[in-house]
């Protein structure tokens, strides 16, 4: 791996704890009925309804609290998610469907890069701020999309966020969708991994082939936070 | 070694309907794309116009019309490896459709990622890089940055870059309840009672390869991409820096690495949203970069509309019919100079020029800035 894990903080079915995730895996990775991680999440100022926004600013603070403030200007963020914050977008939609006016706030909140700028207004990151998608493959596109970052001189820190909802009707049926289509995209349920990098003997080590990857995204932002599972055939747990 | 990336080839989709022909017809004369809304019933908006073009197909159908125009012009063999990287949120009329009538059939499609995908199986592209940039409107001009990395980093020999968006109801009925959207029919940016901006149809694919690699097969790029920068305001959720910090950032970093001075850029294709709060936050970068060098600024979104994830593609095929036709496009509806944005902003008529080098902006919320440097090639 090119990247070294400079800090790492994860929320899930396992809590708030990244220490917790191992033992979480070793039972089976057991999943809420809900779909949810048991934790409360006070909302993030000027965002509503969605838990999408709080857990990348929970998950974002945790590492960029161990940051130098006058790092700031020499970092930068990829975001990652499959789905992106579904309950905004249904939100939204359920009220374009009924032929009602959406709420104003999801104006902006539609966007991801909304809370980025939350997040970097409160701890100084002018960097570049990236969010990817993918529907197989993800955690390799946004490793690389980290690794081309570092290449460039201005930048000298990544913080890599995973983040999907994925809890509720309609995006476990797009999930649906795309699995029937022969790609294995998402975990299905609420989760976020934020990994603060930075490069180590950059460019030595080639981003490794997509048919290596882990089965979904998850697995391999864990892995990226230093957790090693055993179990890794147990992760496609839907 | 350097490697100097090219665009050799590109395709486009906008308000003026489909191919770079109808595009430079339009912007290139000054005439803008905007109508009443049909393909909604956007009677229960506060807007009612945008840059539709009736011609639109399904946002999947129309990404693989315009890759199509952008491998035919670059003259590739379409079996060979390329990367697909996209900026798109995805084809939300899906959602629309799940939500009125429980069609299940436009989820796929409505997801981000699904049109790399798409894209390439429909052309028979080899290779595995298949992604989506969903960083709103910045997200195009993040693909070919990407594109562009790639490609200097060896790592690629052929990229379809761009990004699209089509105007739907989902985005249309958002942007029409946070009063983004102007009630008028026109946008004036930079312009005395700008009140907003209108959404319009974008969607751009460009072919980036070495430029080494275009010249082997005996072809000529249209454009070297030369500099590109990505910086972020660290402001707020939805407003710009009120200095334009991050979008000087990003123009700062484009330039050097293009080895550029303000007096070698000539012509900025602005962000020029039309909004109140943009158009001063990117006169004030505009400023801080160039100071007394400022060349001509003007935005074309006053013609194409805002198209969102698509705009920094369709703004970049624009500066090179701009490089390739000598015309800087104009900023229309332009009105009267307002104090608060001091530029040349080519009011209203299109202006001969000899352009070598010129830049394309872009902003998103969250304060995230992207800039790309497109230099004549010879």
């Amino acid at each position: 791996m090119s990247l070294r894990p400079r800090a790492a903080a994860a929320i899930g079915p396992w809590g708030d704890d990244l220490a917790d995730a191992p033992g979480w895996i070793d039972a089976g990775c057991p999943v809420p009925d809900d779909r949810r991680s048991p934790i409360d999440l006070p909302m993030v100022p000027g965002f509503i309804e969605s838990r999408f926004n709080p857990l990348v600013h929970r998950a974002m603070a945790a590492c960029l609290g161990t940051l130098d403030p006058a790092s700031g200007s020499t970092t930068g963020v990829v975001l990652a998610s499959v789905l992106g914050d579904t309950t905004t977008a249904d939100r939204a939609s359920v009220a374009v469907a009924a032929g009602r006016r959406p709420q104003p706030l999801l104006f902006y909140q539609s966007v991801p890069t909304s809370v980025l700028g939350h997040v970097s207004a409160a701890y100084g990151i002018t960097g570049p701020m990236v969010c990817v998608s993918g529907t197989s493959g993800l955690y390799a596109d946004a490793v690389e999309t980290a690794d081309l970052m570092l290449a460039e001189p201005e930048v000298s820190r990544v913080l890599l966020v995973y983040v999907d909802i994925g809890a509720e009707q309609r995006p476990l049926e797009s999930l649906r969708q795309l699995e029937s289509h022969g790609e294995q995209p998402a975990p299905g349920y609420e989760c976020c991994v934020a990994v603060l990098v930075d490069a180590d003997g950059y460019g030595k080590i080639p981003a490794p082939p997509s048919s290596l990857q882990p089965p979904h995204p998850l697995a391999g932002f864990l892995a990226l936070a230093g957790v090693q599972p055993d179990q890794r055939q147990t992760w496609g747990v839907r | 070694m350097t490697v100097e990336v090219a665009v050799s080839g590109f395709g486009v989709f906008s308000a003026f309907g489909s191919g770079s022909s109808s595009l430079a017809g339009g912007v290139l004369s000054g005439r803008h794309g905007f109508s009443e809304i049909k393909r909604f019933d956007a009677t229960r908006f506060r807007a009612r116009y945008g840059g539709v073009s009736a011609d639109a197909g399904p946002l999947a159908d129309t990404f693989v019309e315009v890759a199509h125009e952008a491998v035919a012009m670059a003259g590739i063999d379409q079996a060979g490896p390329a990367a697909v990287l996209l900026g798109t949120q995805g084809d939300w009329t899906g959602l629309t459709r799940y939500w009125r009538h429980g069609e299940t059939a436009g989820l796929r499609a409505a997801t981000a990622a699904h049109h790399a995908q798409f894209i390439a199986g429909e052309l028979g592209l080899g290779g595995e890089r298949r992604r989506a940039f969903t960083n709103g409107c910045v997200a195009a001009t993040t693909a070919i940055i990407q594109g562009c990395q790639l490609i200097a980093a060896g790592r690629e020999r052929t990229v379809l870059a761009g990004g699209g968006y089509l105007v739907d109801e989902e985005f249309f009925a958002k942007f029409d309840s946070g009063r983004a959207l102007t009630t008028a029919s026109v946008v004036r940016p930079f312009s005395k009672g700008r009140t907003g901006l209108l959404l319009g149809d974008g969607v751009g694919v460009l072919v980036l390869e070495p430029a080494a690699a275009v010249r082997a097969r005996g072809a000529e790029p249209l454009a070297i991409v030369a500099g590109w920068g990505q910086a972020s305001d660290a402001y707020h959720v939805c407003r710009p820096h009120p200095d334009g910090a991050g979008m000087a950032r990003a123009m700062t970093l484009a330039m050097g690495r293009a080895g550029a001075s303000a007096a070698d850029i000539d012509y900025v294709n602005a962000h020029g949203t039309g909004t109140p709060v943009n158009d001063p936050a990117e006169t004030a970068a505009l400023r801080a970069v160039f100071g007394d060098a400022l060349p001509p600024v003007s935005s074309t979104k006053s013609m194409t509309g805002h198209a969102l994830e698509g705009s920094g593609a369709l703004e970049a095929v624009i500066s090179m019919l701009a490089l390739r036709d000598g015309v800087i496009p104009p900023t229309a509806g332009f009105l009267e100079p307002d104090a608060d944005c001091v530029l040349d902003c080519v009011p209203n008529r299109p202006r001969p020029a000899d352009l070598r080098q010129v830049m394309s902006v872009s902003a998103a919320f969250g304060g995230v800035n992207a800039a790309l440097v497109l230099r004549r090639p010879g």
